[in-house]
């Protein structure tokens, strides 16, 4: 008898199918309402003013909450504001588009994780800020990852069908 | 893409029904910024407060009226076209005219005054028509397929 070559989908009950997705679209609309203050081409930048992405940036080097996060941000990214910026704009909508239709979702649970800590690193200590939005976040991911979100209504089922899926994308899916 | 193995018709019109429904949100939300803006909206019909849900809602929904229609329009192709050849090219421009509508995202406007989530949701669009294609061989969905299917 020839020995399947699909990737094995687990067996589910319809709460254990509905529960990541929800915890996938949170994500994914989480990313999907916040990448639209990221304005190019000057990211809240202008004269001697600094708002929008900008002033996230600035609270990072004024509320640093690890000493080399802060060196980072005034050294690194200010000066290359425009170029973070544009990293920043599609990473997060590079991952709001992942997360809602559950394509490689597990690497976007990974990005979506490691930006995550790197916005709090860089505002959890900024006056008004909860810093538990930023851990909470994170762990929302470590979730979305946890449960292979993407399996259960989502592209990474079809993907995940294929018998010619490559390893590493069995990983990521 | 219900954890089995193909794009089933229930979450195909599930999600066409939800695309028709966000775009008709658009439309409505958007409606005194005119038919074709490049300015984005100021004066909202829906989510004028400030804060939650305002906020959410303002983000979420940041189009025109024309982004709307296009947007039912692409629920009907979800509805007829998944799982077809078709939806491959298909969802292929609907991903490119997303991103295209991201590299022009500027603060002093954009084309059809579509902010960057709702281009998200174009393209994601366009990501579940060219991911429908993948198993077509395995599993004809849309209409007539079961007829197809038997055959």
């Amino acid at each position: 008898m020839a020995q399947s070559t699909q990737l094995p989908v687990q067996p589910a009950t319809r709460t254990e199918r509905i529960v990541p997705l929800v915890i996938r679209l949170t994500a994914g609309l989480l990313w999907l309402s916040n990448v639209g203050w990221k304005v190019p081409p000057n990211f809240g930048k202008s004269g001697n003013s600094c708002g929008g992405l900008c002033g996230y940036v600035q609270d990072g080097i004024d509320h640093g909450v690890v000493p080399g996060w802060s060196w980072l941000m005034e050294n690194l990214v200010l000066p290359n504001l425009t170029l973070f910026g544009y990293a920043t704009l599609f990473l997060e909508f590079t991952l709001a588009v992942l997360l809602l239709t559950g394509t490689f979702t597990r690497a976007a649970a990974v990005g979506g994780f490691l930006q995550s800590i790197a916005i709090g690193l860089s505002v959890a200590n900024t006056s008004g800020e909860w810093y538990w939005s930023y851990l909470l976040m994170a762990a929302l991911h470590v979730a979305v990852f946890g449960m292979a979100a993407g399996r259960y209504y989502g592209v990474d089922a079809l993907l995940r069908q294929r018998p010619t899926l490559p390893r590493w994308m069995a990983a990521i899916t | 893409m219900d954890g089995g193995d193909h794009v089933n018709q229930q979450v195909q019109r599930t999600v066409s029904v939800v695309v028709a429904a966000y775009g008709l949100v658009v439309i409505v939300a958007n409606a005194r910024t005119g038919l074709f803006p490049t300015q984005y909206t100021k004066d909202w019909v829906l989510f004028g407060g400030g804060g939650f849900p305002g906020d959410l809602g303002r983000n979420i929904f940041a189009g025109s009226i024309a982004f709307g229609v296009l947007l039912l329009i692409m629920a009907a192709v979800v509805w007829f076209v998944t799982g077809q050849p078709a939806a491959r090219p298909i969802g292929a421009v609907a991903i490119l005219f997303g991103l295209l509508l991201l590299v022009l995202y500027r603060d002093s406007g954009n084309l059809l005054a579509a902010r960057p989530g709702v281009a998200a949701v174009l393209v994601a669009i366009g990501v579940f028509l060219v991911a429908s294609t993948l198993t077509v061989d395995q599993a004809p969905v849309g209409p007539g397929a079961r007829a197809k299917a038997r055959r």
